[in-house]
């Protein structure tokens, strides 16, 4: 093997410099080839015809594809596939890429039939294959191979169950079949309860939390307690966010008896596949649909057998650590790989080329790309890669091999450097990197002189001199806001609010300064500061002096309580006065007596504290009333009658 | 005793070990980002034409959290060195402006206006010759009038305007003079519209700043998206897509979707089209 690949890296090498030369893709001749997968089927059973188109150029898509058939056949499809190789005849390197197109044909009624060609047109050229005959036969009657497919994998029907194709041993179930002898139940298939008496499909996917491109194994199982079964109106779980390898199931697998809740079930796994998730987060791998069709299980309404769904499972994606991430790491480059690599020749004239061949090989979604090793004079065209790879027991692995065509415009002795591929090991969790030297090569100088810079000579660069280059860290600050301080905006306003407040507020209390001045100059709070300051007098049993301020002090009160200017009244007509003004004939007497008291005090020349002081007295009796008249008054609604 | 003994001698020992092995741990830990040594490296790199080397060496300490003006700064010049050669790839000029970008918010005092018009000038021929049109997005007003000045600038003149505002105010209302009523009512008019102005586009600027983050459109086209991410239908007159260096603000995340405002436009980009610029330093140098 090994030696296979150092011979075609040889030849490869040697054709380097012819390859070179083709600078632009050149359409070559179209190489078509049909191939059906049977000549013979069952009314209702599907055969596939592909439709192979292999070309020295670029191929690019195909458009207006074509498959016709007469009436009673149906046709679907087609499904395009694509192929790149590398071949290497004479020593002449060649690059080959190809299309393959799958449809899938099926007849509603027997007779032979006469199909296509089909044909695809690529960039104005017509690829076409060849008429193909078939027979259809009545259901039934022909003769089932006994194992394995006779087509290596139906795209339009993963499971073989769609229509009437040779049935797989031991699955689909035969519905008239006796029950399997119970096996013992393999621990992939054993479960605590049966979601469902009669059928139900169960999911599996493991592992649950990974890093960005680690693989997941997605796993799929049937159980049917009724009896044998088939797949009817099968469809895969959606898997977005994922890259799928779909595991080629084996082509015969027994069923399994798993005793459930005291019930028989016939358990199958249905569907195995490799998931790489292609983005972060949380992925939902969807529901997988299962019809299960056998005499035992009542159809769903509208639909050809018993509907069962699987449990969506998600899985929790993220990036793989920094810490410990190598340079030239490219997220989702997971498994564990191997690089060799061969060069060839070693010993060539400046100017001309090499081959550089580089096996990548291991477990996981294989990169397509390797860290190159760039260098002034040596350039690395884009490469060919042909791929061998496989999905097995939950692993995807296999081998990428890449080819570059390397030009060498450096003289001397050139030391190439290694390939390079970091990827991350999500086994040992810690990242590793694949590593293949190519070594050092002689080159002869030629005409050509100094080695050309990588750069391109473009005749207005003005990308040239754009950015001088820094190798210094210079200053830099954190940037910080002003209106990220505490209290800016209260600040911002604190100036004109505390001058509009104060101003406000020095208003504000003036006002009540005012207001209070006023409350304290009343009539009434005048008679009271009145007798007030008599203590004095009273004391001194000054009774004029008491019996001058306590008149004062009444006039006071009757101005408050009733707005009568007494000191101008006749004492004579007081007490109707002040009867009119409804104040209360008792009161108004004692006014109009203690007025009369007053009056005679201002005669007394001697002094008499207890004369003094019972004038006094009288004179609070008399105005308390008086007050206490104001408030009921100013209390009561207005036009009330007064006591 | 003697336990009491040989127990202070262990820990002055394990006291003694972490002063002396911390240093060395944090020197370790410190040598192995060593940005300055990077960005040497990748200089160097890129004069012999290793560019893949320097871009993913300066990359690499970017995915290690180091944000710096200089090192956005060199990531740039390894972008367009790369762009400028035969090794280059789809992209690189829109890196190239993310990492320019990137360093001038964190320097502003850079000038790297000229050096962005000349790669978005760059990448609009590169489109031309691709036979795509020149996409003219107008910028939206309120961001466009907000970015005339700095949020600081605008939080300055609002402070002004408060002075202003507290002199007239006061003049006004308390000293009781014709000459001081006059000057205290300009005072007043002039400080209220500069503290509203000033005010106003500093909280703006503010809110665009807590908002929302820059990012740099980094392939040929990001095509805009509606909220469920279909392609949004192509009407003539109003672009599909969102050209390779064009600077957007991300308002918004969602399964692997960004709500962006490119101009006046509203629309969602695949999140993996875009460059989000870091704004904030996480070297501090003198």
């Amino acid at each position: 093997m090994r030696r296979a690949f150092a011979i075609g890296t040889l030849c490869s090498a040697s054709a380097a410099v012819a390859v070179l030369s083709v600078a632009a893709p050149v359409r070559a001749e179209l190489r078509v080839s049909t191939q059906i997968s049977t000549r013979q089927i069952e009314v209702g059973e599907e055969l596939t015809v592909q439709l192979s188109v292999m070309s020295d150029g670029d191929l690019g898509s195909p458009t207006s594809t074509r498959l016709t058939g007469p009436p009673g056949l149906s046709v679907r499809g087609p499904r395009v596939g694509s192929q790149s190789q590398v071949s290497i005849v004479n020593g002449r390197m060649t690059r080959s890429t190809g299309v393959n197109l799958t449809w899938g044909v099926s007849a509603n009624r027997p007779g032979t039939y006469r199909l296509g060609p089909p044909t695809a047109d690529f960039g104005g050229e017509r690829a076409q294959g060849q008429v193909i005959t078939i027979e259809v036969v009545p259901a039934g009657t022909r003769q089932r191979p006994n194992r394995g497919f006779p087509f290596p994998f139906d795209p339009f029907d993963p499971f073989g169950q769609m229509g009437g194709r040779p049935r797989l041993p031991g699955f689909p179930f035969d519905p008239d079949a006796e029950e399997p002898a119970a096996p013992q139940v393999p621990p992939e298939y054993q479960l605590e309860h049966a979601p469902d008496p009669i059928a139900f499909l169960i999911a599996k996917a493991a592992p649950k939390e990974v890093v960005l491109g680690q693989a997941v194994t997605f796993k799929a199982y049937t159980y049917g307690s009724r009896g044998g079964y088939e797949g009817v109106d099968v469809s895969e779980p959606g898997r977005d966010g994922f890259l799928a390898y779909p595991v080629e199931m084996p082509p015969q697998m027994n069923a399994v008896v798993v005793p459930l809740d005291n019930t028989n079930f016939f358990a199958r796994q249905v569907s195995e596949m490799v998931l790489f998730p292609i983005r972060t987060g949380t992925l939902r791998i969807g529901a997988m649909r299962f019809g299960f069709g056998g005499r035992g299980y009542p159809a769903t309404p509208g639909a050809p057998g018993l509907i069962r769904q699987s449990n969506p499972i998600d899985i929790r994606v993220v990036e793989p650590p920094v810490a410990g991430r190598p340079a030239g790491y490219r997220l989702g480059d997971v498994g564990n790989y191997t690089l060799t690599a061969q060069v060839d020749p070693r010993k060539i004239k400046q100017g001309d080329s090499i081959a550089v061949v580089a096996k990548l090989e291991g477990t996981g979604n294989l990169p397509s790309k390797l860290a190159l090793p760039q260098q002034n004079g040596v350039e690395f065209a884009d490469p060919t890669s042909i791929d061998k790879i496989s999905a097995e027991n939950g692993r995807v692995h296999g081998s990428r091999v890449f080819t570059y065509v390397v030009r060498v415009d450096a003289p001397g002795s050139v030391d190439l450097g290694e390939l390079r591929l970091p990827y991350y090991n999500a086994d040992k969790r810690r990242y590793e990197i694949a590593k293949a030297s190519l070594g050092r090569i002689d080159v002869e100088a030629g005409d050509k002189g100094k080695a050309p810079s990588a750069v391109q000579a473009l005749p207005e660069d003005r990308l040239k001199s754009l950015l001088t280059p820094r190798t210094e860290l210079g200053s830099a600050r954190e940037a910080s806001y002003l209106s990220d301080r505490p209290f800016f905006w209260a600040w911002l306003l604190a100036g004109p609010g505390l001058i509009v407040g104060g101003t406000g507020l020095s208003r504000l209390a003036r006002r009540a300064r005012e207001r209070l001045r006023q409350q304290q100059s009343t009539p009434e709070r005048l008679a009271l500061r009145e007798l007030e300051l008599l203590n004095t007098a009273v004391k001194n049993g000054d009774v004029a002096l008491v019996g001058a301020g306590v008149e004062r002090a009444v006039h006071f009160a009757i101005e408050g309580v009733t707005l009568l200017k007494s000191r101008g009244v006749l004492r004579s007509e007081l007490a109707r006065e002040l009867e009119r003004r409804s104040v209360a004939s008792d009161l108004a007497a004692s006014v109009v007596s203690l007025l009369e008291a007053t009056e005679a005090a201002r005669f007394v020349r001697e002094a008499s504290p207890s004369e003094a002081a019972e004038l006094h007295t009288q004179g609070f009796a008399v105005v308390r009333r008086l007050t206490a008249l104001g408030r009921r008054k100013s209390a009561e609604p207005s036009g009330s009658p007064t006591a | 005793m003697k336990r009491t003994l040989r127990a202070r001698w262990l820990w002055a020992g394990i006291a003694l070990a972490l002063v002396l092995g911390l240093p060395c741990l944090s020197a370790r830990a410190a040598d192995d980002v060593a940005p300055a040594a990077v960005l040497k490296q990748a200089a160097a790199a890129v004069e012999r034409g290793a560019f893949d080397e320097a871009v993913d060496a300066l990359e690499l300490l970017g995915d290690r959290g180091v944000v710096h003006p200089d090192v956005s700064y060199a990531r740039a010049h390894a972008y367009v060195a790369r762009a400028r050669s035969r090794a280059r790839r789809s992209g690189d000029l829109g890196r190239a402006v993310a990492a320019l970008e990137e360093s001038r918010w964190l320097r502003p005092d850079d000038e790297l206006e000229r050096p962005l018009e000349v790669l978005r000038a760059e990448i609009a021929k590169e489109r031309a010759r691709e036979g795509n049109t020149e996409i003219v997005q107008r910028p939206a007003l309120g961001r466009a009038v907000t970015e005339l000045f700095s949020e600081n600038t605008w939080l300055t003149l609002a402070l002004i305007g408060e002075a202003a505002l507290t002199f007239g105010l006061f003049a006004l209302l308390n000293i009781k003079r014709r000459g001081y009523e006059i000057a205290g009512a300009v005072s007043t008019g002039v400080g209220l519209l500069l503290t509203l102005l000033g005010g106003g586009f500093g909280y703006a600027a503010r809110q665009y700043r807590l908002v929302s983050e820059p990012a740099v459109v980094v392939v040929a086209q990001a095509r805009l998206l509606d909220s469920e991410g279909r392609a949004l239908p192509t009407v003539k007159g109003s672009p599909s897509g969102v050209p390779e260096g064009a600077l957007v603000y991300v308002r918004q995340r969602r399964e692997g979707r960004a709500r962006v405002e490119w101009g006046s436009l509203e629309a969602w980009l695949d999140v993996g089209q875009l460059r989000r610029l870091q704004t904030t330093p996480t070297i501090i140098t003198n």
